[in-house]
Order: structure tokens, then sequence, then C-alpha cells
């Protein structure tokens, strides 16, 4: 039996036409992802990673190209599936809703697919939160807890569902330096019990290394893949593995490469698109 | 001089006090506080300043009455049975409004901010007659409602309907749409994410709408009832300048605002109560 979280984006390419000017955003783009693998997508503002993630999910149409999740094709210039819990995304501002506490925003998933009973739900619900650290926090309102302990909730949100694909959409990114690390400590050691397909968008050279199993480093606009990057650092790492050797190897050839196009991007006077 | 008490001293307070000698207590320390001592001080201020200015005919304060006239009004005028009907009468006038002004506002903001095509078809018409003040819409509904109470609670219900409307509106439309996506991204079908997501997401502005709305009631109220007559606070004021009897005027004034100042109070208290998640409301 096949595992599930295969994904496979077969040329796909994403072209905006705001005033009747064609803006690419990603460019032929074609990847695949194997089951249980980590990957991630690094690049300069504004390269089209999110667009991906995005067509991927099911919040944008795909101009050309097709993508599969499991050999089901979830999107095509004529089609394309809405988002749903087996591609579930977690966001880069957050989506906790403040007017739901931990566990109502946890259990919110499920309830709405109508996949479990309630008491079913809230006690795998406080399984999860459990696992991440959090219990004691469940009736707490998003507003009152730490920034750190609001990703590791939508992060629990998001796999309660038990999606085939987890879509991170530079989930970290707000956080400081020092939360940054305890997440990535919690994400790697969450990844090496529960081995689902994870597709991680950074910006963050370091962090897509020390996270992923595979790097894809995408051009500036229009998006199109550079370089992959295998990242063969064993399992399960810890935080010595980002000064090691073979890290900083890797490091520098994915710098090398996101440099040049930074440049690029740079000089034809990018701004950082809002997202 | 302390202002703030240390934490011993509040647990001291719970532990050795019975509930009745802690009220006591704790009024007794709010008096001596020095932040609360400058409060009253301000307000004494005020007081005697006006004292000064129609004691010694200052223009333009030279016919109003002093503070003690005043006083002595409400000694003798507020007990009576006349001054209750006049405050029964605004106060319901308000209530029938205002209540009025959200059982149809609040859904057709709400209608509005969800679905565009109402909102094209609706919008235009709310825009055109939101700038008119509503005081100018006086005449018309006394043409319009042969009853002075129907009349009067037509303005009070038009004096709340334009800020309901439009905050609920806004609200839904403000919702920010990272909620949205993630619900959607979570399973959840197009109700599910009204009901969810849009709804608490607007209740702020909802609340908003209403906290402006029910400040302009009591605008309205008093506008009508002095031109319409027949009862009420602003009726009374009014009558006072007619009547020559001034210390009524101000002591209407402070009937008015403290009548207004209570409904305000209520409203956010419900607000409070139904967003648990907001502690800055």
């Amino acid at each position: 039996m096949k595992k599930k979280g295969h994904v496979e984006i077969k040329n796909v390419s994403k072209i905006y036409d705001p005033l009747g000017v064609n803006v690419i955003a990603a460019d032929n783009c074609s990847m695949e992802i194997n089951p249980g693998e980590f990957m991630a997508v690094v690049g300069p503002s504004g390269c089209g990673k999110t667009t991906l993630l995005n067509m991927i999910a099911g919040f944008d149409t795909v101009s050309r190209g097709e993508i599969y999740v499991d050999d089901v094709c979830v999107a095509s210039p004529t089609m394309h599936l809405t988002p749903g819990p087996d591609r579930v995304v977690v966001f880069q501002l957050g989506a906790l809703f403040p007017w739901k506490t931990v566990l109502e925003n946890v259990t919110f998933g499920p309830l709405m697919q109508g996949t479990m009973g309630k008491k079913e739900v809230n006690e795998k619900a406080k399984e999860l939160l459990h696992i991440a650290g959090l219990e004691g926090f469940e009736n707490e309102y998003p507003m009152m807890i730490s920034s750190g302990m609001q990703r590791r909730v939508e992060i629990v949100r998001a796999l309660i569902n038990e999606p085939s694909i987890l879509l991170l959409d530079e989930p970290f990114r707000a956080l400081d330096a020092m939360t940054k690390s305890v997440m990535h400590k919690y994400l790697l050691d969450l990844f090496d019990v529960i081995g689902k397909t994870i597709l991680f968008i950074t910006h963050d050279l370091d962090e897509a290394i020390y996270l992923s199993d595979r790097v894809f480093v995408m051009t500036t606009r229009p998006g199109k893949l550079k370089k992959w990057i295998n990242v063969d650092i064993p399992r399960p790492r810890d935080i010595k593995v980002r000064v090691s050797e073979r890290f900083l190897q890797l490091r520098q050839e994915a710098l090398d490469a996101v440099h040049e196009e930074a440049l690029k991007a740079f000089e034809r006077g990018e701004r950082e698109l809002a997202r | 001089m302390e202002v703030t008490k240390k934490p011993e001293e509040e647990t001291a307070l719970y532990r050795e006090y019975s509930p009745l000698q802690r009220i006591i207590r704790k009024t007794y320390l709010a008096t001596i506080n020095i932040s609360n001592l400058r409060k009253i001080l301000s307000l004494v201020g005020v007081v005697i300043l006006w004292h000064i200015v129609s004691k010694y005919k200052i223009p333009p304060f030279s016919r109003v009455p002093l503070p003690s006239e005043v006083l002595l009004e409400a000694i003798k005028y507020v007990p009576t049975h006349m001054f209750l009907t006049n405050v029964t009468f605004s106060m319901g006038r308000v209530f029938v409004g205002f209540t009025a002004a959200c059982v149809l506002g609040i859904p057709l903001g709400i209608f509005l901010g969800w679905k565009r095509h109402v909102k094209n078809v609706v919008f235009p018409a709310f825009e055109m007659l939101r700038p008119i003040p509503v005081i100018s819409w006086i005449p018309l509904s006394v043409i319009m409602f042969p009853l002075t109470e129907q009349s009067i609670i037509f303005l009070v219900f038009l004096g709340a309907f334009f800020p309901i409307v439009l905050n609920s509106m806004l609200g839904v439309e403000g919702v920010p749409v990272n909620y949205i996506n993630g619900a959607l991204s979570l399973g959840s079908k197009p109700n599910d994410v009204f009901r969810h997501v849009i709804l608490p997401g607007a209740l702020p502005s909802v609340f908003t709408g209403m906290t402006v709305g029910m400040g302009l009631t009591w605008v309205m109220v008093v506008a009508a009832e002095m031109v319409a007559g027949g009862y009420g606070l602003g009726y009374m004021t009014w009558e006072s300048y007619i009547l020559i009897t001034y210390p009524r005027i101000i002591l209407g004034m402070f009937a008015i605002g403290s009548a207004g100042y209570l409904f305000s109070t209520i409203v956010r208290a419900i607000g409070t109560q139904m967003m648990p998640w907001r502690k800055l409301f």
C-alpha cells in the first residue's frame, strides 16, 4: 500500500493578469515530494513560493500544468479542489480564531467535517496539546498565550485532521530568535513522531536546511526552480547540527544560489509583497 | 503616600474581614486615596467656579441659576410623580427605538457585508439618506406618524439605525481573510464559516455601532420631545424655559446626561459579556 502524502507538481505556472499586463508568478515549476518527506521551499520575497503553496492548498487556480496529491489531480487549468483538511495550511500571520478558546480552535476542523463526536475529538485534542506541551491552557483564549504557544496550537489544529500533507507558509516568521529555535525543536520532534509529508515555505535558509530533507531554491519572479539541495544530515537532529561541517557546506551552497537571485531581485527593485 | 495597595494587604483584607467589613474598609480606603481625592477636587472646583460666575453675573452666565438653586430644585422635584413620568417616557422611547434599530439594523448590516450583490442594490440608497441630519427628519416624521409617540420613536430609531447598519456591515467586511481561509482549510462549509468566523469577527464592530447609536438616540429623543411635546426629559427641560423655572433646565440636563450614561454603560456591559475574549473593550 502506497503511503499517503505523495505530491507531484508538473510544469505548473501561475499567470496573473491584473491590468492586461501578464505577471508570471510561478514559471514552469516541477517537483515531486515523497510520502513522509520534509520539503522546504526557499526564495527571495515575491518569488512565488506562497503562490505555489496556495495552488496546492486550493486557494489559487493553476494557469498551466497539474498538481497531484496521492495520484488524485487536485488542480489543473480547468479545475481545482476547494481547500480542505487533507491539505491543511498553517499561515504566516496567525489564523487562530481569537474568539474561540484553544480547545475550541483545535477541535474546529474535525467538528466542522463531522468526522468525530464531540467527546472523542475533545480527548484527542487534549492528548495532542499535551504532546505539544500546552496542557493546562485548553480553556485560554489565544490572546492570553505567547506567540510561540499560538503557533504550536495552530500546528496541532492542523494536524488533528490527519492531513495527507501539511503546508506551512513561513509559520515562524513573526517569532523572535529564541522562540524560533524552540519551535524548530518542536517541529523536528513532531516530524520524527508523526512522519507526515510537510511542505515548508521560508525565506530563512538556515531554518530550511536545519528542518528539511530537501530544499527547493526558487529564483526571483518569475519563480523557477533554481537548485535542489539534498540535506543528508541524519535525524534526529539537535542544535549542534547547525554548526556541523556538513550543515555549513550545504548552507554555503544554498547561500550562493539565493544570493545571486536576491541581487537580481534587488536590482530590479522588487518590493516585498505584503502577504 | 501609597496609591496602590501591596499584595499582602489585599489578602489580609479577605482573610480577616467579613464581607460587610470589606465593603466599608474598601470605601474608606477609596476616600482617602489621593488620586480619588484629586478627582473629587476637580468636580468640586467646577461647581465652585459655576457658583462664582452665576452669583457675580459674569456674562454670558448672568442669568444662569446657582448650583444651590439647582440642588434645591432637585430635592423638591425629583421625588415627584411628574419627574418619574418624564423619566419613564424618555427611557421608554429610547428603549423601543434603539431595540428596533438593533433588530432591523444588525441583520441588515451583516447581510450587506456578506452578500456583495445585495450591497450593490441597497447601499447607494442608504448612503444617500445617511448624510441627512436626523434632526431635520422631525417635520417629516410628524407628517408621517399621526401619533406623537410613534413619531418620536421613529426619530430615535433613525438616530441609531444608520451607525448600527454601517458598523455591522464594515465589521463583516473587515474580518481578516486569514481567518476565513483558515476555516476553509480546516474543512468548513460556507455556512459554518459565516457562523463561526464572520459573526464573531464582526461582533466588536457591531457593538461599536450600537454604542454610537445609543449616544445618538438620546440626542434624538431630547430634540424630538422639545418639538413634539408630551412628557419626557427633553420636554421637561424645554418647558422649564417657557415657564421660567430656570433651575429645572439644569436639572433636566443632568438627568438626560445621567440617563444617557446609564444606557451606554448597559450596552457596553452587554458587549463585554458577549465578547469574553476582548479584555480591552
